[in-house]
């Protein structure tokens, strides 16, 4: 009894999804797609060499950069300036590292690089897209203007994919050491070296500026304050000169009243600095001649009531020489205790200016002394007191070094080939004809190859058919 | 045409023989799709088993072929349920198609249940193994039933699985009715790529 199609169908599944080819087929496979393996080892390798052709020759500069970390921070004259100054903790070393490579690579430094030395795209080193999009452009008239910002953007990044840094990695240990190397891929020659120079300049400037300009705003600052202070204190000594000035005028006429005695101060000058002795000495002989008057003043008014006690001996109170000496004894006796009170005051205000000149005096040394250590470390070169050091500048590449691009031309074909036969086990693996005896085999109820014919030229037909082949 | 080919037709008309066996035996030669070479395979088959068992080998063409002998043919077996006379070369029996311009409306006849039945039966008593060069398994109508082997001819550059399955399904035929498959216009792998 014969089995039906559809039965056979429900016995056995339509395709296994197996693949036909086992390992030893693989030539045959190659054979049958052997158009495809060829035409794609040939259109890899045109491609290769239409890319290499089109590549504009690189060269590379390269410079090293060693940074001292250890010497980083801020200069000691800014301590106590501002509190953020002071931060007890301290970045690591491999942070600092990165502060430095991203500084390097700030698109500020790369955009003052590219105007600087005029560079233009085709002077870079673009990647294959780049230089499509960019002939493109040209092309269709889209090319933008050398003032455009959005031109110098792309150019910054452009200029940003052609240049790279890294720490130099250690040969012995999993560390790397603190000296950076900056690499510059350059379309021409002669620029790699100087764009590479003028990126280290703007990075080193950078650097010091940083301090540099914190300086100089600081000492401006101080500069102002010094002024203010040297004026406070100019101001206190004379204040004290007044005073002691008053005084000695009021002790003079104290004693002028009685004995004449003057009390003038030796100079009255205002003075700064050495000045100050001179200050000194007039204070002191303001302060020392109300003294003297009101001894004086003392002494004359107990000789006065002694003469008065010896007069009253000798004349009744009513006498007109007794009752002279008494009046004038009372007004000594005002005068005394004026001036005792007033010798009180004065010295209560001279003490109060002398803390006031001390503290003005001590605000005036300090921002002085600041002021002098600012100036010094200004009037230093900045790379004296830079912590970068420039190991390796930036050298010019040799003329050979831009034709790299031979191995390119030798991997194409082999990467063709690869890719040929991918497509070759792709397309059989999908392939659905029947080719042989595996695929015939997996059909519903299996089918059994008889024999085969290869292909025939239509003289080969003829023969085999006679006359009437069809 | 090479020796190594002309060996493969024989060997290949050798295994249909031995698929079909000693008994008198019609084997229908079709395939799923036009142009895949029937008419090449089946002359090329007829021709070698006649080669192999002389005077014991008919070869019916169903389609008008150019060059063909004039006379009565396969439309004239339909009608009469008789065998014409048709030529015998070199101890193959050959008929054409016959009917000249009605060649047209011989697929229609096809489907004439009985006269297709009557004509194979006359064929399978006419010559041991009959070779009938058929149309495409979708025209063959109601000469796949009474046939005793079907062979198919299948182009390995262009036949799918999908298109045999299918027409096979339709033409509802089983395949222990398949007596094998001939590959043509088979891809030649050399033989240093394969390692022979």
């Amino acid at each position: 009894m014969s089995v039906s199609y559809q039965q056979a169908v429900q016995a056995a599944p339509l395709f296994s999804g197996e693949s036909a080819a086992v390992p030893r087929d693989w030539p045959a496979v190659v054979w049958r797609q052997g158009v495809w393996v060829l035409a794609c080892t040939g259109l890899t390798t045109v491609l290769a060499l239409a890319f290499i052709k089109a590549q504009v020759p690189l060269y590379t500069s390269a410079a090293r950069v060693w940074v001292q970390t250890e010497q980083q921070g801020t200069p000691s004259f800014l301590s106590g300036i501002t509190a953020y100054r002071e931060s007890p903790l301290q970045d690591p070393v491999n942070r600092k590292m990165e502060t430095e490579m991203e500084l390097m690579l700030s698109r500020t430094s790369i955009a003052s690089v590219i105007e600087r030395l005029n560079i233009t795209e085709d002077q870079l080193a673009r990647t294959p897209m780049n230089q499509v999009r960019t002939t493109l452009n040209r092309w269709l008239g889209r090319a933008p203007l050398p003032t455009d910002p959005v031109r110098m953007n792309a150019l910054v990044d452009i200029f940003l994919e052609s240049v790279s840094v890294a720490p130099q990695r250690s040969k012995t240990a999993e560390t790397a050491s603190n000296v950076l190397e900056l690499r510059l891929e350059c379309a021409d020659r002669e620029l790699a070296p100087r764009a590479l120079a003028a990126l280290l300049e703007n990075y080193l400037r950078v650097g010091a500026q940083q301090n540099r300009r914190l300086g100089e705003s600081t000492s401006r600052l101080i500069e102002t304050k010094l002024t203010d202070a040297r004026s406070e204190l100019a101001q206190v000594e004379q204040r004290m000169v007044d005073l002691a000035m008053s005084a000695s005028g009021q002790g003079a006429l104290t004693a002028g009243a009685l004995d004449g005695v003057s009390a003038a101060p030796r100079d009255i000058t205002p003075p700064i600095g050495n000045a100050s002795l001179r200050i000194d000495l007039g204070m002191e002989g303001g302060t020392a001649g109300h003294s003297q008057a009101v001894s004086l003043l003392r002494s004359q008014t107990l000789e006065m009531q002694a003469r008065l006690e010896e007069m009253r001996q000798l004349y009744t109170d009513d006498a007109d020489n007794v009752r002279s000496l008494r009046e004038r004894l009372n007004q000594a006796r005002q005068r005394l205790s004026q001036g005792v009170r007033e010798g009180v005051r004065v010295g209560a205000q001279m003490a109060r200016l002398e803390r006031e000149r001390a503290l003005a005096q001590d605000r005036y040394v300090e921002l002085q002394k600041k002021y002098d250590q600012i100036d010094l470390y200004l009037k230093l070169n900045p790379t004296e007191a830079d912590s970068r050091v420039v190991v390796d500048a930036p050298q010019l590449p040799l003329p050979e070094e831009g034709r790299k691009r031979g191995s390119l031309a030798m991997l194409a074909p082999l990467a063709g080939l690869l890719l040929g036969l991918l497509v070759a086990g792709w397309r059989e693996m999908t392939d659905r004809r029947l080719h042989g005896a595996i695929e015939l085999a997996r059909l519903p109820g299996g089918l059994t190859v008889l024999g085969s014919l290869p292909r025939l030229s239509d003289a080969q037909r003829q023969q085999l058919l006679g006359a009437r082949s069809r | 045409m090479s020796k190594l080919d002309s060996l493969m037709i024989q060997r290949t008309a050798l295994a249909l023989r031995e698929r079909v066996g000693d008994e008198p035996c019609v084997v229908l030669v079709s395939s799923a799709a036009d142009g895949e070479g029937k008419s090449l395979v089946a002359r090329a088959l007829a021709r070698a088993l006649a080669v192999q068992t002389p005077g014991r080998v008919g070869l019916v063409s169903l389609q008008p072929e150019a060059g063909a002998p004039a006379g009565p043919g396969w439309r004239d077996l339909l009608e009469s349920g008789q065998v014409p006379a048709g030529t015998d070369t070199d101890g193959l029996w050959e008929l054409a198609a016959g009917g000249g311009a009605l060649a047209a409306s011989s697929d229609v006849a096809l489907f004439r249940i009985d006269a297709v039945a009557q004509a194979v039966q006359a064929l399978r008593a006419h010559r041991a193994l009959v070779l009938v060069d058929g149309p495409t398994l979708a025209a063959c109508g109601a000469l796949v039933p009474q046939v005793n082997q079907i062979l198919l001819v299948v182009n390995s550059q262009r036949t799918t699985d999908r298109a045999l399955s299918k027409a096979m399904q339709a033409a509802n035929v089983a395949p222990e009715r398949v007596a094998g498959v001939v590959l043509n216009r088979q891809a030649t792998v050399p033989g240093w790529l394969r390692g022979t």
